[in-house]
């Protein structure tokens, strides 16, 4: 679903993703862990076409990013760190300006937004100007707006920041649901406990290289996920 | 703690007004302004003080040498100054004050209440004094020179330059204030706000031309009854004394305008906190579902920008407000067109011969263009939602695109019929009618194309205020003085050597150097301003 090979990026000087390859497949939850700057979020923001990369490839289903961006980001969607939305729109004209962009027929939308919002709980304040959500409001929008199209891959730069547990605990639901219905999800995330449970594969990187990756077992054997991040980090546990 | 404040608010003003965002992959969070563009900036100021430099030393050799006349020269640039301040500054204040995202942050920190309030201030004083003391500064300078230098002459001048900023100030928080306090209790209030401003900018006009207008009058009353009729002027004319020196009219001006400005400082430090803290004002919305519509993406686009320029009352007043000027002029050509061709007939440098009026009238509808400018904020104010459109499944021209759309098809109808009121109105041949019509059209075009350009080329995705993008960028200020250059140049070089081509010749001329330029400016943008638009990262 998402090919990554030997992506590079530089900012001025500094390497900040140094030859990184990464295969996801259709069905898996991949996690992403690093500590701050190590080039999680460029990585992310390179796979979903907002970011001109230096060197490398990434493939979308079978499609290369550089030569038919347009038609890789049909097939994924997106949700930053920092849900940085319209905060012009009401939540309901975000969503059917979102809808109309990727061709959502007009029964579908209002039936995914009807399951959507009440699943998140957020129906009610979707005649809200977005500018008056909370930081949690403003997430459970941006998840709905990915899965309102059904995209195949999801990619999410850490997506439980602000929510409520009753809601991340939805979120993980409709991720494995997600994946179950034969998509894909990367995400990058800091909590090792949710990564440890939720995802099917993880990858650690470091100073922008990638310094392990495989399925959960593969990656931390016997010990816990966070030792294995605290070790690989260069700390004594 | 104040001075901290003040700083990183002049700071963020200044500086942001010449950053630009960087492209992907650049180094650093902001690209650091250029020799061009700090020679861009160098030529502004200087284009517009020469530009007053030359009104105030045309007006002062009108009243300067008359004796005791001196104080009608400063009362009248005073006032001129005092207008073109308030209206620098009075749309942004509302923004500026209450709606800066750090505010929030400010306030959870431990600093005084005023410091922050003062802070604020800075930046709308700011902005006035820009305004205003373009026109007051190169006055007393004229004044000074055509007078000769004394101590209290160039005191009483700078004072004056000052106690214009500051009136210009407290009518600009004056209005701030009475929006923030109608916006509590509105819901949709973006629209209201919009005609409440305009409302209060149409009586200062009304207040203003009235005055203006007795001003001959006063003139001829201050010429033949002296000081007996200056008694019942007082205020006006110790405003036009202070700029003279006079010791006594600085005085009570001093009192006068700290007296106001204490007046306001009161009313803003009781309800600041109040109103930059309030969440909205009526009852919260319900959502109930509607059938939903399908459209396409483009029009989705096109819808987004229509929501971002109706959200935002000082968009549209600041960068909208031409859009009125050439209704306006539509509609008092229509009622007052005749009287007007009837006097100007009587005069002959407009006989139909010189070709002049024509090329005039076409001139006039440009200047009334160049203030729309609805493109060129809008790729500064995607800010830190710029990642939206660039991960979405459309070209960077489908968002560029709309944002062009918007303007023309919010100027297109204003401009034709300003256009076509002028073009039937003036004595003209069947094609001078039509290239005043083209050159119209042509010109507006130009204008959405230009300020699109200069904003992607100029770009700032960073700022803590909208005001920043939509009043005081680079691309906002080039893009409205290239228009109004563009605009002074088709009549003033017809005046200068284009009379031997005729009037249809040069407009003729005029119009293809407009199709050039529009076509030129399409290409850019479709080609390198698209690739540029894809890059822009905050």
């Amino acid at each position: 679903m998402l090919n990554i090979e030997h992506l590079t990026k530089r900012y001025g000087d500094k390497l900040a993703v140094d030859d990184l390859s990464l295969h996801i497949a259709p069905g898996e939850i991949y996690g992403f862990i690093g500590h701050n700057g190590a080039g999680k979020t460029t990585t992310l923001k390179a796979a979903v076409g907002i970011l001109q990369f230096d060197s490398g490839s990434i493939r979308i289903h079978g499609r290369d990013l550089k030569q038919d961006p347009i038609g890789c980001k049909a097939e994924l969607a997106y949700i930053p760190d920092n849900p940085d939305l319209y905060e012009f729109m009401t939540g309901i004209k975000y969503l059917n300006f979102i809808a109309d962009v990727f061709g959502v027929s007009a029964e579908e939308r209002r039936a995914r937004i009807r399951e959507l919002a009440d699943r998140l709980e957020l129906t009610a304040d979707l005649a809200q100007p977005i500018s008056a959500y909370s930081h949690g409001m403003k997430q459970k929008l941006a998840v709905i707006a990915a899965w309102l199209h059904r995209p195949k891959l999801i990619l999410m730069d850490e997506p439980f920041v602000g929510l409520d547990p009753k809601a991340s605990h939805l979120l993980k639901q409709m991720m494995r649901e997600h994946c179950d219905r034969g998509g894909a999800i990367f995400f990058s995330t800091h909590v090792l406990e949710v990564a440890e449970k939720l995802c099917d594969k993880v990858a650690i990187i470091k100073q922008g290289r990638l310094i392990r990756s495989g399925t959960m077992e593969e990656v931390r054997g016997d010990d816990s996920l966070e030792e294995v991040f605290l070790e690989l980090e260069g700390e004594s546990c | 703690m104040l001075r901290v404040l003040v700083k990183k608010e002049l700071k963020q003003i200044l500086l942001q007004s010449f950053l630009r965002s960087r492209k992907a992959g650049k180094n650093g969070k902001m690209t650091r302004p250029g020799k061009g563009m700090i020679a861009l900036w160098i030529f502004l100021i200087v284009y517009l003080v020469g530009f007053f430099s030359w009104g105030a030393w045309m007006l002062g050799t009108q009243f300067l040498p008359l004796p005791g006349l001196g104080w009608l020269y400063y009362l009248l640039f005073g006032a001129v100054a005092l207008l073109f301040g308030v209206l620098g500054s009075v749309f942004s204040t509302y923004s500026s004050l209450y709606l800066a995202k750090d505010n929030d942050l400010l306030l959870s920190l431990p600093i005084p209440l005023k410091d922050i309030i003062l802070s604020r201030l800075s930046g709308v004083y700011l902005m006035g004094l820009f305004y205003s003391a373009s026109l007051s500064l190169p006055a007393v300078v004229v004044g000074l020179i055509q007078c000769g230098f004394s101590l209290s002459r160039l005191l009483g001048g700078l004072l004056w330059v000052l106690v214009i900023s500051l009136v210009v100030l407290g009518l600009s928080c004056l209005l701030g204030w009475v929006v923030a306090r109608v916006s509590l209790r509105l819901k949709n209030k973006s629209f209201l706000i919009v005609l409440f401003s305009l409302a209060f900018f149409g009586l200062y006009y009304v207040v203003y031309f009235r005055l203006m207008n007795h001003l001959p009058e006063l003139l001829e009353k201050v010429m033949g009854y002296g000081e007996e009729i200056r008694g019942t002027v007082n205020p006006i004319y110790y405003f036009g004394r202070m700029g003279e020196g006079d010791w006594l009219s600085m005085l009570l001006w001093t009192l006068a305008v700290g007296l106001f400005l204490g007046l306001v400082w009161l009313l803003l430090r009781r309800s600041f906190l109040s109103v930059a803290t309030a969440s909205g004002g009526g009852k919260k919305a319900v959502y109930r579902e509607k059938a939903a519509h399908q459209g396409s993406a483009s029009a989705a686009l096109l819808r987004k920008e229509w929501y971002r320029f109706c959200s935002s009352p000082s968009y549209m007043l600041n960068c909208g407000l031409g859009l009125l000027f050439l209704l306006g002029l539509g509609i008092y050509l229509l009622i007052k067109g005749k009287e007007l061709m009837a006097m100007l007939a009587q005069l002959p440098f407009f006989s139909p011969a010189s070709g002049i009026l024509p090329v005039l009238a076409c001139a006039a509808c440009c200047m009334m263009s160049f203030m729309v400018d609805i493109t060129a904020p809008s790729v500064s104010l995607e800010g830190r939602s710029i990642w939206l459109v660039q991960s979405l499944p459309v070209t960077a021209w489908q968002v560029l695109r709309a944002k062009l759309t918007l303007q023309l098809a919010l100027s297109t109808l204003p401009t034709l019929f300003c256009g076509l009121v002028v073009a039937l109105l003036i004595p003209a041949t069947t094609a001078q009618r039509l290239l005043i019509l083209a050159n119209t059209l042509l010109f507006m075009l130009l204008m959405a194309l230009l300020g699109l350009a200069l904003g992607l080329r100029l770009a700032n995705l960073n700022w803590t205020n909208e005001m920043i993008p939509i009043k005081q960028s680079a691309a906002v200020a080039f893009t409205m003085i290239g228009g109004m250059s563009l605009a002074l140049a088709m009549g003033g070089l017809y005046l200068w050597f284009g009379m031997e081509l005729g009037a249809t010749g040069w407009m003729s001329v005029s119009a293809l150097l407009l199709l050039a330029g529009d076509a030129a400016l399409l290409l850019w943008l479709r080609g390198s301003g698209a690739r540029r638009f894809e890059r822009l990262t905050v």
